[in-house]
Parts: structure tokens; C-alpha cells; sequence
């Protein structure tokens, strides 16, 4: 029974060792690693589905809200049967199915700037992984990114097109570098092709890994689904962002 | 002197081109670029005040001037769904 478990243990990762960006020291650092991530629907259900089955040590998941008919389109994991209920708790009992070599937490809270401080302190996780649906909660990641030294990947999804950014503070561009202008909330429905966050939440899991192994996050990245037209932009820290720009001189 | 502007996401798609040159005058700002390109692509109208501009790769204001050799890329405004 206990060879069986141990080589069970061995062969879940058999073929993600073998890839040489990973090898068995890159397994065994994503082993060591946790992921905070913010929201649960489309980019955060998927991240949370992608980062549990490649290993990682500890994944955290951080949603206020209830599965809604709505969400099924894009999201991984809910079914009908979880209508109603809380989004965190359903998704952490389903990853735990899936990998439970991997220590999933559930926290069914509001985003905002101190509940974020608090999780930070409470997981002190390696990375925060962008799975919220709106700008101003995308700016509360990016400050508290700033502030506890923690790498981040922002993710956003509109119509066919996912856009992509790894931040690693200090050392590279944060969002704020190029975009900080907080729209205010539209009444319109956001537009999401179904497959769009899967693909996004794809590419936010493979930055992370990166970032978490050491490599260079690969600049902002927009990939347009329906033209297969991907674009990467170097983008350099900006010496006046209101948000890193300080910290950068501080550690100077 | 002559900018030239990258373009890219959707700008790239709606106008066919990954790059095109813009012809500038000494003392011109982003601003006479930006105008210049939107009155060349007019479908890049809707966007003029949204769009996200770098020079060399650093975001930069709109009322700067244009030196020489600088490089513009045009960025979409970052998409907020999720």
C-alpha cells in the first residue's frame, strides 16, 4: 500500500520532470511554492485547475461569491449541482480531489486593501495569481504586490483577446508602469468567449511557473483568440508609476 | 524627423500593418503623432484617448515631445474581465 502511494506520488509528475525547463529541482521548487489566488471564475477556476495538477505546494483561493448560471460558460470545475453555492469552498474541496499532495485553502472574503494585507501575512504566498474581474481589485493586487515583495500575474479577458502580464516588483514592470487609469465600473456585460479564460489562465499559469522558477516573466502579452495574433511587449518600469517607482528608490 | 509607431492587439488587426511611419516636426508632441495616425486609420478614432502609448518601451504622457530616433507602440487599453 505504502509503495503503491509512493510511487503514485513519483509518477503523477513523471512527464512534467522530464521537460527540461522543469526538471526534478524545478518540481521540487513548485513542491515548495503557494499561490494565492484571487477570485474564482473564469481566469481564477482555471489557474487554480492548472496550478493543483502541476504540483505546486499550497494554492489558495479567494472568492466572495456564489457560482451563478453565468459563470458555467468559462469556469472550470462547477457544475449545475453547484449553483448557489460559495465558489471558494466548491472549488478547494474539487482541487483537493484532484491532487491531494497539494494544501488547498479556501476564503470566502471581499478583496480589498486590508483583507488582501491580512491573506498576504496569513499564506505569505510566493506568488498572487490575478483571477479578479475588475480593474480597481486589480490595483489593490498591485499595491499590495509592491509593498510585501510579492511576484504577481495579471490576466484579463474581453470578447476573443486574453491579455497577459508577470510582474516581478522592483525588477520589472508593474501594471501601474503603463496603465493607471481605474475605469469606473460599467453597467455593460463584460463579452467572454467560453474557451477565452481557459486559454488566458493557460498562459497566466505557464508565467507563474516561470516566475516561480526562476526565469524572467515575458513582458505584456495579448493574445487575440480568433486571429491567433499574439503580440509581446517589452514594456520597461516607468521611473514615475505611483506605484513601484518609490519602492524601486527606497531599495536603491 | 520620422516616428515610428508599433502597432499592436486589435490596432494591429483593424489596420493590416505591425508598424507604420509617422512624419513629425521638431517641437511636436505624442499628441501631433497620435492625431496623425488617427487621421490616417480613422478606424483607430474610437480609441484615440483610450489607447496606451510607450516611447522606447516606457509609458509615456501625451504632451511630450517627440525626439529623434524615439519608437511609439501603441497598446489597447488592459481588458478588465475575468
Amino acid at each position: 500500500m505504502i509503495k503503491t502511494m509512493l510511487k503514485n506520488k513519483i509518477d503523477r509528475y513523471k512527464r512534467q520532470v522530464i521537460v527540461k525547463e522543469v526538471g526534478v529541482r524545478g518540481q521540487q521548487k513548485l513542491k515548495e511554492s503557494k499561490a494565492l489566488i484571487i477570485g474564482a471564475g473564469g481566469l481564477g477556476s482555471n489557474t487554480a485547475n492548472i496550478l493543483t495538477r502541476t504540483g505546486l505546494g499550497g494554492v489558495i483561493i479567494v472568492d466572495y461569491d456564489k457560482v451563478d448560471i453565468t459563470n458555467l460558460h468559462r469556469t472550470s470545475i462547477f457544475t449545475e449541482n453547484d449553483i448557489g453555492k460559495p465558489k471558494s469552498t466548491i472549488l478547494a474541496e474539487n482541487l483537493h480531489l484532484i491532487n491531494n499532495q497539494v494544501e488547498i485553502h479556501s476564503e470566502q472574503v471581499r478583496v480589498t486593501k486590508t483583507s488582501i494585507n491580512k491573506l498576504i501575512v496569513k499564506y505569505n504566498p510566493d506568488i498572487i495569481i490575478d483571477g479578479s474581474d475588475n480593474m480597481a481589485t486589480r490595483y489593490i493586487i498591485n499595491t499590495a504586490s509592491v509593498e510585501y515583495n510579492k511576484p504577481w500575474v495579471y490576466g484579463g479577458v474581453h470578447g476573443t483577446t486574453g491579455m497577459i502580464l508577470g510582474v516581478i516588483p522592483g525588477r520589472t514592470a508593474c501594471l501601474g508602469c503603463f496603465s493607471s487609469v481605474l475605469h469606473s465600473r460599467s453597467k455593460t456585460v463584460t463579452p467572454v468567449i467560453g474557451y477565452l479564460p481557459v486559454i488566458t489562465a493557460a498562459v497566466q499559469s505557464s508565467e507563474a511557473i516561470r516566475i516561480l522558477l526562476g526565469y524572467k516573466p515575458s513582458g505584456l502579452i495579448i493574445y487575440d483568440t480568433w486571429s491567433q495574433n499574439l503580440d509581446k511587449i517589452k514594456i520597461k518600469q516607468n521611473p514615475a508609476c505611483i506605484y513601484c517607482s518609490k519602492k524601486r528608490k527606497q531599495r536603491v | 524627423m520620422r516616428v515610428m509607431v508599433r502597432l499592436t492587439g486589435r490596432y494591429k488587426n483593424l489596420i493590416g500593418l505591425e508598424s507604420t511611419i509617422v512624419d513629425t516636426i521638431n517641437g511636436d508632441t505624442v499628441w501631433h503623432v497620435i492625431d496623425a495616425l488617427v487621421e490616417k486609420y480613422q478606424v483607430l478614432g474610437k480609441d484615440k484617448n483610450r489607447m496606451i502609448i510607450l516611447r522606447n518601451g516606457v509609458h509615456v504622457n501625451r504632451e511630450e515631445k517627440i525626439k529623434n530616433n524615439d519608437e511609439l507602440t501603441i497598446l489597447p487599453p488592459v481588458v478588465s474581465g475575468g
